[in-house]
């Protein structure tokens, strides 16, 4: 699964390749539904998900 | 009547003494005749201005480097023995003068410098975002409560493993060493150690230039940030560690991206990605308008080449028609309805058909 930032980083690219000469008719429709669709998880991603702080059992003042 | 003893006897009986009534003794005093010897044995007096006491321990006891006239607090077992007297054996050894601490700092700076532990080139790159941290700090500390709240407020979805050590007294450097050991020796390992605690005095943060604490955050195979206190106090572990932060909150600071902003790049983003679309559909649509004013002109200048072509031929053919070389004067001479080529082809008495613009008459040949 990519992370937050390499999602980022895919739709940076998806919005360049339309400023590109790269560019197609036949692809534009999918890159742009990839686009809002990586928008769409980046925003539920940093909305929903928590950090999770698990303490642990040993003890460290045992040598 | 006291029971004669040989002076091992006397010895064992001190010693026993020893053991019950004062098995440990913390004393505060000035070092005096420090040496070491074979690079693990430590000697030295502790002393006040009226008596001194012999003490002996080995160099792994001591936080760092070590003068005469350095003020320390020693955990120590008084022990008589049988050859070299009576002498204390040192537990653990604290630094308590302030000036002190900052002198044993300086001195083992210098000796961990000149081996390279602070170099830049040793510095690694922490991974950005982290996925799991392994944070090694009280679980009771402010350093604890604001690390986990401003990565919270910044990031989710990060697990955080939490070595719960004490970070001040003489039990921290081998808590924190403890821990920092225990994050490297497990077989599925965080992607970064994060060791912090508040601000202090020197003498509250001397587990942080502990001479074992700062080899062990060299040593650590895992990329390691340090965050002790504030601005104004930076530990030697701080100068080991692959990342420096200011406080721990700057440490989560420096650890993870803010949500907040890239929630709003995001948007930008979508947007610029909504504006892209519309400018680049725009631009094909402009293209095809354009391909199409190209073929209506196209078509029309064959079509008007076609005309005039047209029209030219047909002018040629009609200059070429029979009609319009009888309308310029000339006749057409048929015999038997065949046009007459030659005069070779009449004979005496025929009757030749002439046709003229407006016309035909008959004519006999007299040759």
């Amino acid at each position: 699964m990519k992370t937050t930032l390499e999602l980022q980083a895919e739709l940076e690219s998806i919005i360049e390749w339309f400023e590109s000469d790269e560019a197609d008719i036949d692809n534009a429709p999918d890159k742009y539904k990839r686009g809002l669709e990586i928008a769409t998880e980046i925003e539920t991603r940093l909305q929903q998900t928590k950090n999770k702080v698990s303490v642990i059992k040993k003890s460290f003042g045992i040598k | 009547m006291l029971p004669l003893l040989s002076p091992s006897q006397c010895v064992e009986l001190i010693n026993q003494t020893l053991e019950l009534t004062i098995p440990i003794v913390e004393i505060q005093g000035e070092i005096k005749n420090f040496k070491i010897s074979k690079n693990r044995w430590v000697y030295f007096d502790i002393a006040d201005a009226d008596a001194k006491i012999k003490c002996f321990s080995t160099i792994y006891t001591m936080p760092g480097p070590l003068e005469d006239g350095m003020l320390v607090t020693i955990t120590a077992t008084p022990h008589l023995h049988m050859q070299f007297g009576f002498s204390l054996q040192v537990q653990s050894l604290v630094l308590s003068g302030e000036g002190d601490i900052k002198k044993s700092q300086e001195l083992l700076k210098s000796q961990l410098q000149a081996e390279g532990l602070f170099a830049e080139d040793r510095k690694r790159q922490i991974p950005y975002p982290p996925a799991q941290i392994g944070l090694i700090t009280s679980i009771e500390s402010a350093a604890y409560t604001d690390f986990v709240k401003v990565l919270s407020a910044r990031y989710g979805g990060i697990g955080i493993d939490l070595a719960n050590v004490t970070v001040q007294g003489e039990s921290a450097p081998s808590q924190i060493v403890s821990a920092i050991e225990w994050f490297n020796q497990q077989a599925k390992s965080v992607d970064v150690l994060v060791i912090i605690r508040g601000g202090g005095s020197a003498d509250d943060l001397q587990a942080f230039s502990h001479e074992h604490v700062v080899r062990s955050v060299a040593a650590s195979r895992i990329p390691t940030v340090v965050a002790i206190g504030h601005e104004s106090d930076i530990s030697l572990a701080e100068l080991a560690a692959d990342l420096r932060a200011s406080t721990p909150s700057n440490a989560a600071e420096l650890l993870v991206p803010d949500k907040k902003e890239i929630l709003e790049r995001v948007q930008l983003q979508t947007r610029r990605l909504l504006k892209n679309t519309d400018s680049f559909i725009e631009h094909h649509v402009e293209q095809v308008n354009e391909r199409k004013q190209q073929v209506d002109i196209g078509l029309m200048r064959y079509l008007d080449r076609q005309e005039k072509n047209l029209t030219s031929s047909r002018r040629t053919l009609d200059a070429l028609s029979p009609q319009a070389l009888l309308e310029r004067g000339y006749s057409i001479i048929r015999l038997q309805n065949k046009v007459v080529r030659s005069k070779s082809h009449v004979q005496n008495n025929d009757c030749l058909d002439i046709q003229f613009v407006d016309g035909h008459i008959q004519a006999k040949v007299h040759i």
